[in-house]
């Protein structure tokens, strides 16, 4: 007997996109929830075990994979919509690529990320025992609203799990730290206590206190607004983190640092770089430690984790080295820069900017990074814009102070990559896309890969 | 010859890369060896606005947009009505424009007052206007077409005043008679973000200009190569506007 029709057809057009050579993240989902609206609910409930699920601005998709790995690594067969398809379709998706034809789920547990602004619909059918949040920044305002808006749905959703769940917050970002005064569930926070140099950002994002309304003071700041605050008003200050992170060592090869835990230390080590991938890592052990794993199988995945295409790979064109990292909000694209310039290379950049739905209409926030800095204090030698807002970018870089002469602008991936190419000699390879664009990037790299 | 420019609040109104208008007047005056400084006008300002050229106010969420309010209506908005009156060169965007006017009235049916030197009245609505806009307009004897972006769910209506410009493609004031913005004296309210200034250099040059007339009397703006700048705006409008 076939259970679920909508599952039929959804891995009939799963079956197609691959024909059609299409990645199919969505679609598929997209068209079973048209023939049965409650299909993840149905099929979800198939699942006995854990279901944890990923939100917030940054980190969700390398917090999810971490997770995923730890899961599966304890023995568990895991549904993870891993091509980050977080909206409700890519749940979808991810659920009936899982599925056999006859609509059953072999599966005893489900790590999701979920776009934050679909919180309140997927926790209503998930109903997961763990949620995880990572932190709020100004991410594709157009489609969400204002910041504020957000973390009120993300709450608001959060006020529906029930109390027996957990929620792991961020201690060190305000506006995630503040939802655990409101919740009625188990709550968890994660924080760095070091004294690590910061990154030198122009978003910071003002945090007032939910007390008295207060302006927040900082002793330290991570980057963006996570770091140490405090109000001097009323004293409200920073949740002291169940689990923390200390003695954090970064270079070009990876992370070291101690995880403590109730009266434990952990050392951890990862081949994930920058300061930002202490967060995720601090976030997916944390939530490990939550659901009952041995702490070895924890160390074990993560250090031989290694990252997901687009975030901080390392490829080559023309055997010329190169990374690509993902840039989508201002945030992100500062902790990349920062990263770039703490390798003392001289650099070509590629930057490509689309303003598809995905990606946010709007561009604006090219103008919320700070790359006045970047520029000043590292050498870059070529850049090529490309993407949809391939002369936005090119307008931005020209009011850094970038020397025109040395940006080509381009619409088309394909293009840039061949003229970065053949514009470099000795330099390093940077190729920052934007959500959309990455997906034409890794086009590009898998048609050349085909010709081999 | 030096500009000064005014950067009101920039704590509380820094929504949505407005920043970038910063960045472009400053380096449009550098380029052409104008000597330029930003001073940072916040809650804690002393001064009456002699000391500024040219004033520049962002958009903020409700909650910071009620808290200049207050400021505005308890301490600055005296000497700064004053100082417009007088010929100060103000860009006001999005949340910064509502707040020059009357008014702002949310959906809930709350008042929230403005400084009240343009003749202009906002109301909240439950429809969201966000999306790419082109614009028209006559500036200081300057016709040209501007692009950007807009987001704002207020729908501000003009009393006998001046728009900025007339949209052609997006929302602009409401949705609904097709004014973008409102001029008045020396003062530009804008719904446009994108940032409007790097993409629209006429307009940037036209704030700079007015700013350094005001100051030293005859001022001629050398010109520069907008031709980067000018490509930007002319690809997008001829992507957004279809025939």
């Amino acid at each position: 007997m076939v259970k679920f029709l909508s599952v039929n057809i959804g891995k009939l057009v799963n079956l197609s996109c691959k024909i059609a050579g299409k990645g199919g993240t969505s679609l598929p989902g997209k068209i079973a929830l048209s023939a049965d609206p409650n299909l993840i609910k149905k099929l979800i409930s198939l699942i006995k075990g854990n279901k944890v699920m990923i939100t917030g601005t940054n980190g969700k998709t390398t917090t999810s994979g971490l997770i995923a790995s730890i899961l599966s690594a304890n023995g568990k067969k895991v549904v993870y919509n891993k091509e980050g398809a977080n909206m409700k379709t890519g749940l979808a998706t991810a659920l009936i690529k899982s599925s056999n034809f006859f609509g059953n789920l072999q599966k005893d547990a489900v790590v999701f990320e979920v776009d934050e602004a679909t919180m309140l619909i997927i926790i209503e059918e998930v109903q997961p025992n763990i949620v995880v949040i990572t932190n709020f920044f100004r991410d594709q305002l157009d489609r969400f609203g204002e910041l504020d808006m957000t973390v009120e749905k993300v709450k608001k959703a959060l006020l529906t799990l029930p109390q027996d769940s957990i929620v792991l917050l961020n201690a060190d970002e305000p506006f995630t730290a503040s939802i655990g005064d409101e919740i009625k569930s188990k709550v968890f926070y994660y924080g760095i206590e070091d004294n690590i140099e910061g990154i030198n950002s122009f978003s910071f994002e003002q945090k007032y206190c939910p007390v008295c309304g207060h302006r927040y003071e900082y002793k330290r700041v991570y980057y963006g607004q996570l770091g140490d605050y405090y109000c001097p008003n009323c004293g409200k200050k920073r949740p002291n983190p169940h689990f923390k992170a200390t003695n954090i060592f970064l270079n070009e090869e990876g992370i070291n640092f101690d995880l403590h835990y109730k009266d434990k230390v952990f050392t951890i080590k990862s081949k994930l770089i920058g300061l930002y991938n202490v967060y995720n890592l601090l976030t997916a052990i944390s939530t490990g430690i939550l659901l009952n794993i041995e702490f070895n199988t924890i160390s074990k995945t993560v250090e031989n984790y290694l990252p997901i295409e687009g975030r901080l790979q390392k490829t080559k064109i023309k055997n010329k080295k190169a990374i690509i990292n993902l840039i989508k909000n201002p945030i992100g694209f500062e902790s990349t820069l920062n990263m770039l310039s703490q390798f003392n290379k001289p650099l070509n950049l590629l930057i490509s900017i689309n303003d598809n739905y995905a990606d946010g209409r709007d561009v604006s926030w090219l103008w919320d990074v700070n790359l006045e800095s970047f520029l000043s204090k590292t050498k870059v030698n070529y850049i090529v814009t490309s993407g949809l807002r391939a002369e936005d970018m090119a307008v931005r870089l020209k009011y850094a102070g970038f020397d025109i002469k040395k940006i080509k602008i381009t619409n088309s991936a394909e293009k840039a990559i061949d003229m970065i190419a053949e514009l470099t000699k000795e330099e390093l390879i940077a190729i920052l896309p934007n959500y959309t664009s990455l997906y034409d990037i890794n086009k590009y790299f898998k048609i050349q890969e085909a010709k081999k | 010859m030096k500009l000064v420019i005014g950067h009101m609040y920039p704590d509380l109104l820094n929504l949505y890369g407005d920043i970038g208008n910063i960045v472009a007047l400053k380096k449009r005056c550098e380029w052409r060896k104008i000597e330029v400084e930003v001073k940072q006008i916040s809650l804690d300002y002393k001064e009456n606005f002699t000391d500024i050229d040219l004033l520049f106010l962002g958009g903020g969420s409700d909650r910071e947009q009620k808290i200049v309010s207050d400021d505005l209506k308890n301490k600055k908005g005296k000497n700064l009505k004053t100082a417009i009156k007088d010929g100060l060169t103000v860009l006001a965007i999005c949340g910064g424009y509502q707040l020059l006017g009357e008014y702002y009235q949310t959906l809930a049916g709350s008042k929230l007052e403005g400084l009240g030197v343009l003749k202009a009245w906002t109301i909240g609505s439950n429809r969201r206007m966000i999306g790419n806009i082109v614009i028209e307009t006559n500036v200081a004897g300057k016709n040209f077409k501007m692009v950007g972006f807009e987001n704002h769910s207020g729908k501000t209506f003009l009393v006998k005043m001046e728009p900025l410009g007339k949209v052609i493609i997006g929302n602009g004031n409401n949705g609904e008679d097709k004014t973008e913005g409102c001029i008045y004296k020396n003062v530009y309210g804008t719904y446009l973000h994108g940032p409007v200034l790097p993409k629209n250099p006429e307009f940037a040059d036209i704030l700079i200009e007015t700013a350094l007339k005001r100051k030293y009397g005859k001022v001629e703006l050398t010109p520069l190569d907008d031709s980067l700048e000018q490509q930007t705006k002319q690809s997008l409008i001829k992507r957004f506007v279809k025939k």
